[in-house]
């Protein structure tokens, strides 16, 4: 078995929520703050165990500031899953998550993108209206690389654990033969070291 | 935990990048709080404690000639200043840094979590209760200054 880390970066204006998000799924908890994250702050989880071994998701929530924005570069390099973040009551958050988008695909081809929009809780209880259209937003999604939208809400939990074990399991999915031909090599050589941690770029 | 705050390392490409921008800026005498910011900010993540110290000088020089009212800076040098101190294995400072922050912002869970993985660190290290017994007292001037000039923003 080998321990599986999947590398996952949180963008998004600030905010949008991405650290409520990361709280929601790590501790299953809701933290209204208006705290702003510094550069960017670490978390993993163990997601779920695969027949290959350990899912780990190791999460960077990165400062969603104008002024972190010419470093967030440094966070997002060789992830293997990206989650762009927007409020979904807000217009601006949603132009800049497409920035985010161009820029991811500009540099990280192999970044699996995820939509992800937050605060699903205004529309539901405060009825608030969404600032982008379902006509735009699939259009949007089909005209770029996209593999899943999420509307989800910290407070309420809304499909939070979803999103990340979807992405978990896509990362599993999209490497099958890898670990398949990872444990190949194992099972031939006499070496019994086969907790070793495994990581794609 | 193989990959975390305090054993990320920087990208040479970045370094490489914000250092030559910094040089840039220095020779035409027009280095912008930014440039510096960032050249800092790779520094302190660098491999080699040279680079770290390097950065830890640039942080202190931003924290010390920084407007007052600024408070959201501030707290981005005394962050990296903490995480600069933990990686040189300078455990007390870091810990003066993230008190005098928490002092300020109780509640931060991003630093409250550098500061359980500074302790830890210090654990590992054989290093216990140097750092514990002192708290804020210990912190030199300029440190608890910065945490007054913080709080004094928050309440405005």
């Amino acid at each position: 078995m080998i321990n599986i880390k999947v590398k996952t970066v949180l963008l998004g204006n600030s905010k949008v929520g991405k650290t409520s998000l990361v709280r929601r799924f790590i501790e299953n908890k809701f933290i209204d703050s208006d705290v702003s994250t510094i550069g960017g702050a670490f978390v993993s989880k163990e997601v779920f165990s695969s027949s290959y071994g350990e899912v780990s998701l190791c999460i960077w929530d990165t400062a969603g500031e104008e002024k972190y924005e010419s470093v967030t570069r440094a966070f997002y390099r060789n992830a293997n899953a990206a989650i762009v973040c927007y409020d979904v009551t807000c217009a601006k958050s949603w132009s800049r998550a497409k920035g985010w988008v161009s820029k991811l695909r500009q540099f990280e081809e192999k970044c699996v993108i995820y939509l992800c929009a937050t605060k699903l809780d205004l529309i539901k209880e405060m009825s608030a209206s969404k600032a982008v259209s379902e006509d735009v937003l699939s259009a949007y999604i089909s005209s770029v690389n996209i593999k899943q939208h999420f509307e989800t809400s910290s407070k309420s939990g809304e499909n939070v654990d979803i999103m990340f074990k979807t992405i978990a399991n896509d990362y599993i999915q999209l490497n099958k033969e890898n670990f398949a031909e990872y444990e190949n090599l194992c099972l031939t050589s006499n070496d019994s070291e086969k907790t070793c941690c495994f990581k794609f770029f | 935990m193989e990959e975390d705050i305090l054993n990320e390392i920087v990208s040479s490409e970045d370094l490489k990048k914000f250092e030559k921008k910094y040089h840039i800026e220095l020779a035409a005498g027009n280095l912008q709080r930014q440039t510096r910011f960032n050249y800092a900010w790779c520094l302190v993540r660098s491999r080699y404690s040279a680079d770290i110290r390097k950065g830890i000088i640039l942080l202190q020089e931003l924290c010390r000639t920084e407007d007052l009212s600024n408070e959201s800076s501030k707290r981005d040098y005394l962050y990296y200043l903490a995480l600069g101190n933990a990686r040189i294995k300078e455990y007390t400072t870091a810990l003066q840094y993230t008190r005098a922050f928490l002092q300020v912002e109780p509640g931060n869970q991003q630093v409250a979590t550098l500061e359980t993985l500074i302790k830890k660190k210090m654990e590992t290290d054989g290093i216990k209760g140097i750092a514990l017994a002192g708290g804020v007292a210990l912190a030199v001037g300029g440190i608890v200054t910065l945490g007054f000039a913080l709080a004094k923003g928050k309440s405005k």
